[in-house]
């Protein structure tokens, strides 16, 4: 019997480690601020696949964990004078509460209905933040202090890039770890067919509410980190708008894989600044137009679920494939299954 | 069509990183130009106010340009968008200040926009002129590099009150409308303040969800039973939605609003609804006959943009150019950040604005302190009275 | 005072009622769930209110933005029923909120983002005394136009020929296609008909909701509780959720506390969802095995 990883090639895995510790050397405060959330942005994607990509479970709420983890954290460091490190777990937990509640309605309904009830979660959540006003500051937000970790603190856009990153590398390997052992192939089977896995022996309400759990544990922790980069928060802000981008980098980066999570994360972070930053080198007429970013980044999304549904994961697997049988390519048909 | 993808979805990462690398900018001042960075909400849910806040300010602009500039030097301002929402307004100010060298910052829009910029500018030291929001968290506690310009509302509220007793209501009993937000509730505090401070009655307060459908029936059937005789509106464009769905019901009670409900337009589509509708506005209103500033923007408008129309928040932004300029003049040509701050801190009874006096100083960033109460007499909100405070 | 309110909560529930209509109509003939359905509905109004500034009547305005719901529908069709008809549910929630997004945006490029009213409304709102009822001649408009328009809606689809086709492919379109009933047309005759019944709602709301472009996505809001509780199923269930919910909502904004209001349906669907997690009318969603 081989080592369990022994097939796959890992060597890539300490090179990309190694450019991601590297980036921030060459980049101005503005990008390293961009790949910062692009991190955080991986991490709650990451979770999010884990749900609904991998377990077929659909999230249209996942803001509202984010929410939890980061007003937890704010709330813990502000007002109870927690030390970050134990509160970016504490918070990731109190997400993962909130998951397991949410979980239990999963165990009864279809995936349209538990889609539109996670919408409903995400509605709730916000008011309960904003009835909560004397810890969280309501609807006019948060100012959150900074991250202090070894007496140091965490201010810079660099020194958060270490932090956010560090996190994202865990628990991104965690996540892929995850999905090779027993509850990943669990997971698996509950997607492509509850009543199948469940005669095949699948608890199905243990492993729902366990990844709901996982799932909002990732999105805790993500939101944690997110209020002390940004370092203000407010409600408004972790809205069904947020849960759709969410769900939108899954899909760029391919359901149910975990390296896609994390494409398209950094994919759909940086579009927007990319057409910030592309404009200035549009035509003025073209650039001034208000309307711009919105438009772009619909347009973008329709045109990956439309024309590559599988992500940029998959299209990276064609070309990795491509590149593997040069020059025996053989004559393109139709690639994509109509 | 393949390939496309390939190079398009891959290579997007790798292309951030080239475009990312090395790019730092003078702080904005050379011998002929200043930058200016302004974020506004160009395609989220308050984009109508941002396109006119942005159009207002560049009009200011152009004149002072064609004017000879600020010590010779022409003022460029970059405006990004944030949709409103606070994370892409630092993304926003981060991109001005790293990749195009803002001088400082300007008249950013909206209350949770603009504070989620606070640790920025203070940590950098950047001067960050005119936010635009009327919230009290703008200019207390005072922040050095933040100089707001508007009386806020709760402070609004009161005047209001005063304006009432003043005039003769006697025994009012009080409802209000308020967005259930920072701004509605500031709003509804000035007015609590007010009506206890003359021995009113609050007999109901409804709460209105911004960003859901503007119906308003029950909150006005339900005032309307508890026997409100004045209305405040703690709400933006909505207030037109009010004034008419109470007007279609049959019900007058005096409805007042706040600053952004003082707009010429609300009053224009609410039509015959607006008629004796109170509201009062931290600076001089656009169409007001003989203040210096609203001929200035009135004639300014005809020169380069006769098309566009007179507005409250096109004006606001004119408005917020104004104190800039003004804050750069007295900064000497000698231009620094430092200086800039020092400059506005010297500003002291500036009434070149609309606004009513703006005065800053040391350790005090609150701009005016007054208002102008208005009321529509046929369609248009005219003055009756002149600044006036607490 | 308690008429009122039940009043005021059938007339909102019946525009609840439409929407969710729309959306049942499409889910049930392609399984394809429309998250752009208030986008569509919006467009059409703002079509009607454009006609109608235009002063060529009432008549031109509602026939002009009936015309337009009609290729807006095949539009929609074009794009996404036929790329997304059997693709996983997820991909058709983002596509569909995808397309949302872009019409939305496209509203606020052609109309601009500037809030619009429809004054004055061309039925008035103020209320008369109806019997024992206080209620306006624009929502006996809302309710007699919304029964009318269900009525010819149900005379269509089980007395005609089409009508018993569009069924079918609902219950089983693979047994639709073999009984040789023309499924690409189906689908279009579907999409037409709910832009049509959407169109009709955004008509209907203008005076009482103005115009903008995110009124679209407030209103699906609302309009997919509703869907779901009547059960996604059913073509009665959307009704009935509509105006379940709007009497509801009516009844909470004066009886509950006001912090309440904007759970307030969510709560509502969550608690029905647990006792009848099919919805109120709903069939078990078709599971494959």
């Amino acid at each position: 019997m081989k080592r369990r990883y022994a097939d796959e090639k890992t060597w890539w895995i300490p090179l990309v480690i190694g450019v991601t510790l590297l980036i921030p050397l060459g980049l101005d405060s503005y990008f390293t601020y961009i790949f910062n959330l692009a991190g955080i942005a991986i991490i709650v994607a990451v979770g999010l696949d884990l749900l609904s990509g991998y377990t077929g479970l659909i999230s249209l709420g996942h803001a509202a964990f984010m929410a939890v983890g980061a007003y937890a954290s704010a709330v813990l460091v502000a007002q109870f004078d927690w030390p970050f490190l134990l509160s970016v777990p504490a918070a990731g937990l109190i997400a993962l509460i909130a998951g397991v509640i949410l979980g239990f309605p999963a165990l009864r309904l279809s995936g349209l209905y538990l889609a539109i009830v996670t919408m409903g979660f995400g509605v709730i959540v916000h008011r309960i933040i904003i009835e909560l006003h004397v810890w969280t500051g309501g609807s006019d937000g948060m100012h959150v202090p900074v991250a202090q970790l070894f007496g140091m603190e965490m201010s810079t856009d660099r020194s958060q890039y270490y932090l956010i990153y560090v996190f994202a590398i865990l628990m991104t390997v965690s996540a892929k770890r995850l999905t090779t052992t027993k509850i990943g192939r669990a997971m698996a089977a509950i997607r492509d067919s509850e009543e199948a896995a469940q005669s095949s022996g699948i608890h199905l309400g243990r492993y729902k509410v366990l990844i709901f759990a996982v799932s909002a544990f990732y999105a805790g922790v993500g939101g944690a980190l997110y209020a002390h980069t940004t370092r203000f928060i407010t409600t408004d802000y972790f809205n069904i708008l947020l849960s759709i981008q969410f769900l939108v980098m899954v899909i760029v980066g391919g359901i149910g894989s975990i390296y896609g999570a994390v494409l398209g994360a950094l994919f759909i972070t940086f579009l927007p600044e990319l057409i910030r930053v592309a404009k200035d080198f549009l035509p003025p007429d073209v650039a001034q137009f208000n309307d711009l970013q919105a438009i772009s980044f619909g347009l973008v999304m329709l045109f990956f679920i439309l024309f590559e549904p599988l992500g940029l994961y998959r299209r990276w697997q064609k070309i990795r494939i491509y590149w593997k049988m040069f020059p025996f390519n053989p004559k393109q048909r139709g690639e994509t299954n109509h | 069509m393949n390939k496309t993808i390939h190079i398009a979805g891959f290579f997007l990462i790798l292309a951030s990183v080239a475009l990312g690398v090395g790019s730092k900018g003078s702080p904005g001042v050379t011998d002929n130009e200043i930058l200016i960075g302004n974020i506004q909400d160009l395609s989220g849910p308050m984009a109508y106010l941002g396109g006119e806040l942005k159009h207002g300010a560049e009009l200011y602009f152009r004149h002072v340009n064609e004017s000879g500039g600020v010590y010779g030097r022409k003022i460029k301002m970059i405006t990004e968008d944030h949709q409103y929402n606070p994370a892409m307004s630092l993304a926003a100010a981060k991109k001005l200040l790293d990749r195009d060298g803002v001088f400082c910052l300007f008249n950013v829009i909206g209350t949770a926009t603009a504070s989620a910029l606070f640790n920025l500018v203070e940590e950098q030291g950047v001067p960050f002129i005119a936010p635009a929001s009327n919230a009290s968290s703008m200019s207390d506690p005072p922040k050095k590099y933040v100089f707001a310009t508007d009386t806020p509302y709760d402070a609004q509220g009161r005047i209001l009150c005063n304006y009432l007793a003043q005039r003769g209501d006697k025994n009012a009993k009080i409802g209000i409308i308020y967005q259930d937000d920072d701004f509605g509730k500031d709003c509804m505090k000035g007015v609590k303040e007010g009506a206890a401070s003359h021995g009113w009655k609050i007999v109901g307060a409804e709460p209105f969800q911004r960003g859901s459908a503007p119906s308003f029936g029950p909150h006005l059937t339900s005032l309307r039973n508890k026997g409100a005789t004045h209305i405040f509106l703690g709400l933006v464009l909505e207030t037109v939605h009010v004034l008419r769905m109470a007007e279609a019901v049959g019900y007058s009670p005096q409805f007042l609003g706040f600053a952004p409900s003082s707009d010429p337009r609300i009053a224009q589509k609410a039509g015959t609804a607006a008629e004796g509708f109170i509201s009062n506005i931290y600076m001089v209103p656009p169409q007001h006959p003989e203040h210096p500033a609203a001929i200035l923007y009135r004639d300014l408008l005809q020169k380069y943009d006769p098309e566009h129309q007179m507005g409250f928040y096109n004006f606001y932004g004119f408005a917020a150019a104004q104190v800039l300029v003004e804050g750069l003049n007295l900064a000497g040509p000698d231009l620094t950040r430092e200086g800039l701050v020092m400059g506005m801190e010297k500003m002291k009874e500036f009434r070149g604005s609309p606004h009513p006096s703006i005065t800053y100083g040391p350790g005090d960033r609150a701009g005016g302190s007054k208002t102008i109460v208005l009321q529509v007499k046929d369609g248009t909100p005219s003055p009756v009275t002149r600044f006036v405070g607490e | 005072m308690t008429t009122q309110i039940i009043t005021y909560g059938i007339t909102l529930g019946c525009v609840y009622a439409l929407v969710a209509l729309g959306l049942v109509l499409i889910y049930r003939a392609t399984e394809i769930v429309n998250f752009a359905q208030g986008e569509m509905m919006m467009m059409s109004a703002y079509m009607f209110f454009t006609l109608y500034s235009m002063e060529k009547g009432l008549f031109t305005a509602v026939i002009g933005s009936l015309l337009f719901a009609v290729m807006l529908g095949v539009v929609m069709n074009t794009i996404i029923s036929r790329p997304l008809i059997g693709k996983p549910i997820f991909a058709q929630i983002m596509a569909t909120i995808a397309l949302s997004i872009v019409l939305r945006s496209l509203t606020g490029v052609i109309w601009t983002h500037e809030d619009f009213f429809m004054y004055p409304p061309p039925v008035s709102m103020k209320p008369m005394d109806v019997g024992f009822l206080q209620i306006s001649p624009y929502q006996i408009a809302i309710v007699g136009v919304s029964i009318i328009l269900v009525l010819l809606l149900y005379l269509f689809l089980n007395l005609t020929r089409f009508g018993t086709a569009i069924k079918a492919t609902s219950e089983n379109p693979v047994a639709a296609q073999l009984m040789g009933i023309p499924i690409k047309r189906i689908y279009i005759a579907v999409w037409i008909l709910s832009s049509l019944v959407s169109a009709v709602a955004g008509m209907l709301i203008i005076p009482q909701f103005g115009l903008q472009p995110m009124l679209g996505s407030r209103l699906l809001l609302m309009a997919l509780p509703a869907a779901v509780l009547g059960g996604f199923g059913k073509l009665e269930g959307a009704i009935a959720g509509g105006l379940i919910l709007g009497v509801l909502e009516s009844l909470a904004t004066v009886y509950l506390p006001t912090s309440i209001y904007d759970i307030f349906p969510w709560i509502i669907l969550i608690l029905m969802l647990l006792i009848r997690p099919d919805g109120l009318f709903g069939t078990p969603v078709r599971k494959r095995v």
